[in-house]
């Protein structure tokens, strides 16, 4: 069988659909600004986030950026109609407004018919110039209440990983490794501690490719 | 309109470009911290990316055998089973060659604490944004 590794894309392996893309700004010290999304499910949530309308310098979503003096604080979760954002930061370093790109993914208990998002006459929409990661495994599971729940891909090699955790309705991308709530990878597994929720459920995708 | 579970691939659909895979490690340097006082520092190193590019990152902290998958990493300094130290390592991209990482750490506890210099490894996976040539 081959390897996966060496193929850029292939029609054997799942690759990623972007199902929604949303770009904007949310002026400072403005909390779950609703954003509607148009779907008709919640989706899987992530993106970047910037003061520079350019994205030279940004952020990962949600961003917690305290350690330069700027405060930067950028969340965004959603629901089955909206996307929620907020952004704080110091009143004196912080921009006045910050940039979002967001995109979504369609979660794996979810068979919808989406709008196309690829209509650009004049821009790629694959470009064997790049790697198109291709998914190992995706699903969702129950994240056990002050325990770690172990996803075993045994692929003796450290792959890309992607984890949305949900709650109440509401799906959060992870990007924080927390004082108990993380999620980990090795050669073998996927590990999720969950400290704090005792009903979570966390969405994860695992690919082939290589971290 | 389709069903994008339905396909492998459908160039309906935007995907992600990943446009390269860095890997590298630093050394954290070690510190001793009155009470109430913190260190915090900068580090910045060669990450080149398309601009606005999304950047998937993992890290290593030595001593622990997994990569947590997050930008924010928490560290807690551990003395007697008593947390005496609270601090962060943050991951960003601070512009189309550069991502910065930022390591603090601050003192809770009544006496100075100290820690040894310690190596992180990093491993980022840079992808080329849809909608943006």
């Amino acid at each position: 069988m081959a390897d996966p590794r060496d193929f850029l894309l292939n029609t054997d392996y799942e690759m990623d659909k972007i199902i929604l893309f949303k770009t904007g700004d949310i002026p400072r010290d403005a909390l779950d600004v609703a954003v509607p999304h148009g779907l008709s499910f919640t989706p899987l949530i992530f993106g970047i986030c910037s003061g520079d309308p350019n994205f030279a310098e940004n952020f990962s979503i949600p961003c917690d950026n305290i350690g330069n003096s700027r405060d930067i604080q950028f969340y965004a979760w959603a629901d089955e109609t909206n996307i929620y954002l907020s952004y704080t930061g110091n009143q004196s370093t912080s921009p006045n407004k910050f940039y979002y790109r967001i995109y979504g993914f369609e979660p794996t208990n979810v068979k919808a018919h989406v709008a196309s998002t690829s209509n650009y006459a004049n821009n790629f929409i694959l470009n064997t110039d790049y790697n198109y990661c291709k998914l190992k495994s995706a699903g969702i599971v129950d994240a056990t209440y002050y325990a770690t729940t172990t996803i075993p891909h045994n692929l003796n090699y450290l792959p890309q990983v992607m984890a949305w955790y949900d709650l109440a309705g509401g799906i959060n991308p992870y990007a924080e490794s927390g004082r108990m709530d993380n999620i980990s990878v090795d050669e073998q597994n996927v590990y999720i501690y969950n400290y704090s929720y005792p009903d979570l459920k966390v969405h994860y995708r695992i690919y082939y490719d290589e971290a | 309109m389709t069903r994008p579970s339905d396909f492998t691939l459908n160039s309906d659909y935007l995907s992600i470009a990943q446009t390269g895979r860095h890997s590298f490690s630093f050394l954290v340097t070690g510190a001793t911290i009155q009470p109430g006082e913190y260190v915090d520092h900068i580090y910045t190193f060669t990450v080149p990316a398309v601009a606005g590019a999304i950047d998937r990152v993992m890290v290593q902290v030595e001593g622990d055998n997994k990569y947590y998958i997050n930008y924010y990493q928490y560290l807690s300094l551990v003395s007697n089973n008593v947390e005496v130290g609270v601090g962060y390592i943050n991951i960003y991209r601070s512009g189309p060659n550069t991502i910065k990482i930022l390591h603090y750490m601050s003192n809770v506890s009544a006496g100075p604490i100290s820690y040894d210099s310690f190596t992180v490894n990093v491993k980022i996976t840079s992808f080329k944004p849809p909608n943006v040539l």
